[in-house]
């Protein structure tokens, strides 16, 4: 199969664009024209970072001070009051202590989950909610970013109204008595 | 929990050998994992002897009870025998780390072994569904009936800004993992499968190797799954990994068909025979040896050679030729080179051989 660019080369590289879940489109190129586009790093490096690269990243932090992804200066110091890891701990091991560490740890959380997952918030199923196959899950994405959008502008009053209807989502059963 | 007592059936094939379900010629098994953490505890990693041995016990009891047709038996791992955790783990029931960690933990395993909860793994709970063959959607919606059972009794660790809280911030989100093990001798041998390698990542989709992270891949045997667990819905997850899958078991099958024409032909055939001759013949086989040649037995016989032989053999081949499982055969502790001997005559046995 020749480079769909140059028309010359044998095409060695596949470049599949993914769009929603289906196949976009496709592209046959040679190393020197997928290079030139920015297809690929010369050596085939992963461009994004897989879990097991994940403490080494974490390493190169502590060690480098890292690239946007060090700790931020009010968190230096920082210990998580709910199980005790500090902050340091956390960039040595890769993993937290407990729930409560994603509010200590929150702000060098937030450009690490953006490289990790190119996202920062979730996008899915919440307890209380059934199994949602297609679609269904936009609605409560939407009023999770109002309720955060609420609190950053500080109108505590929308975002108590925001806060119920989310409940009222996730929780469609509360009022019964519980089963815990 | 039960002790360390043999079970009947240990040496059945489990779920992801059963060679069964969509396009088994090539995935042989879909895996859909789904991470959670009980609120008001800290996680597994930062939880005192005690606290963790609590909370195995109390999850133990709880996944005992579920209130599903497929009951599910807990295994306390701590007081098991080594080999006998490292043959859940040659099963894929618990991880290589579920298997050597030294902390309180266990297993809630139903009979078919279509379902493996570890507990007080990296995470409180690790819910692992088992298909065979390529069943991503119906892995799931399994996976979310677990899913929602569970979370009907326990309170999970939960934010809205982020999701299921995990140990590592690389679950976080859906908690999910789907992966389906792919069996690629064509793109192997073509030389294709940095490729599709390439291209999986490229859609930010991971390859590993036959146990999973860090493992190699031995056999041709590889595994692709998600590595993006937030900002993706489970649904588009399951997108993902599915048009990924699809497309490299077409590429695969474009590239097989590819190898047995021509002047490829010949050279196929004869490493095919090869891989054949060795496994009827060899008196020593390592596990490396083993699984290569078992790998390219199993592509000739899909591609119509070697009558005698049937998928089942071969997959059970594939699995008592394990460290563990040889030993568990054989009644006794071996080493390596005893090992190979004894996996030698057992893949000559199981391929039917006259040789012996």
């Amino acid at each position: 199969m020749q480079c769909s660019v140059c028309h010359k080369l044998q095409a060695t590289i596949h470049v599949l664009d993914l769009i929603d879940g289906e196949f976009a489109e496709e592209q046959n190129l040679c190393p020197n024209c997928a290079e030139g586009a920015g297809m690929v790093h010369p050596k085939a490096t992963p461009l994004k970072i897989s879990p097991e690269m994940l403490e080494d990243l974490l390493g190169t932090m502590q060690s480098s001070g890292g690239e946007g992804v060090s700790p931020h200066p009010s968190e230096l110091e920082e210990s998580c009051p709910a199980c005790g890891l500090t902050s340091s701990q956390f960039r040595s091991r890769g993993r937290l202590g407990c729930p409560r560490c994603y509010d200590t740890f929150r702000r060098s959380l937030l450009p690490l989950l953006e490289r990790v997952h190119d996202a920062t918030s979730h996008k899915g199923r919440c307890p209380g909610t059934t199994t949602q196959l297609s679609g269904g899950d936009d609605k409560l994405t939407e009023l999770r970013h109002s309720l955060r959008d609420a609190i950053t502008a500080e109108n505590y009053e929308l975002a108590a109204q925001l806060r119920d209807k989310i409940r009222s989502v996730t929780h469609p059963t509360e009022g019964r008595e519980s089963q815990n | 929990m039960s002790g360390s007592e043999d079970r009947p059936g240990d040496l059945e094939l489990g779920e992801w050998l059963r060679g069964t379900g969509p396009a088994q010629d090539i995935a042989i098994c879909t895996r859909v994992r789904l991470a959670r953490n009980v609120q008001g505890y800290s996680f597994s990693s930062c939880l005192g002897e005690l606290e963790a041995q609590e909370l195995t016990t109390f999850l133990g009891n709880e996944l005992s009870n579920l209130p599903t047709d497929d009951a599910l038996a807990v295994t306390d791992l701590l007081n098991l025998r080594d080999l006998d955790r490292e043959m859940l783990m040659e099963r894929h029931l618990i991880s290589r780390d579920h298997a050597t960690n030294k902390h309180p933990r266990g297993v809630a395993v139903n009979a078919g072994e279509s379902i493996a909860v570890m507990i007080n793994e990296e995470d409180h709970i690790r819910a692992q569904i088992f298909l065979s063959g390529f069943q991503v959607q119906e892995g799931f919606e399994v996976a979310a009936r677990l899913d929602n059972t569970l979370m009907e009794k326990l309170p999970m660790a939960f934010s809205e800004e982020f999701g299921f809280l995990t140990t590592c911030p690389t679950n976080t989100g859906t908690g999910l993992r789907v992966s389906v093990m792919l069996h690629l001798p064509g793109l192997v041998w073509a030389e294709e499968i940095e490729k599709a390698t390439n291209t999986a990542q490229k859609i930010h989709l991971a390859v590993r190797g036959l146990y999973g992270e860090g493992s190699r891949a031995l056999g041709d045997f590889y595994q692709v799954s998600n590595q993006v667990t937030l900002g993706r819905s489970e649904s588009q997850i399951l997108q993902d990994v599915s048009a990924a899958v699809t497309r490299i078991v077409e590429w695969e099958r474009e590239v097989r068909e590819a190898l047995m024409k021509g002047r490829a032909r010949l050279r196929t055939l004869d490493k095919l025979h090869r891989a054949m001759g060795t496994l009827e013949r060899a008196h020593i086989l390592t596990s490396e040896e083993s699984l290569t040649c078992l790998s390219a037995v199993r592509f000739g016989v899909q591609q119509g050679l070697f009558d005698s032989l049937n998928m089942q053999q071969l997959n059970r081949a594939l699995l008592l030729s394990q460290p563990a499982h040889l030993q568990r055969l054989s009644n006794e502790t071996l080493g390596p080179e005893d090992r190979d001997e004894r996996r030698a005559k057992l893949v000559r046995e199981l391929l039917g051989s006259r040789l012996n």
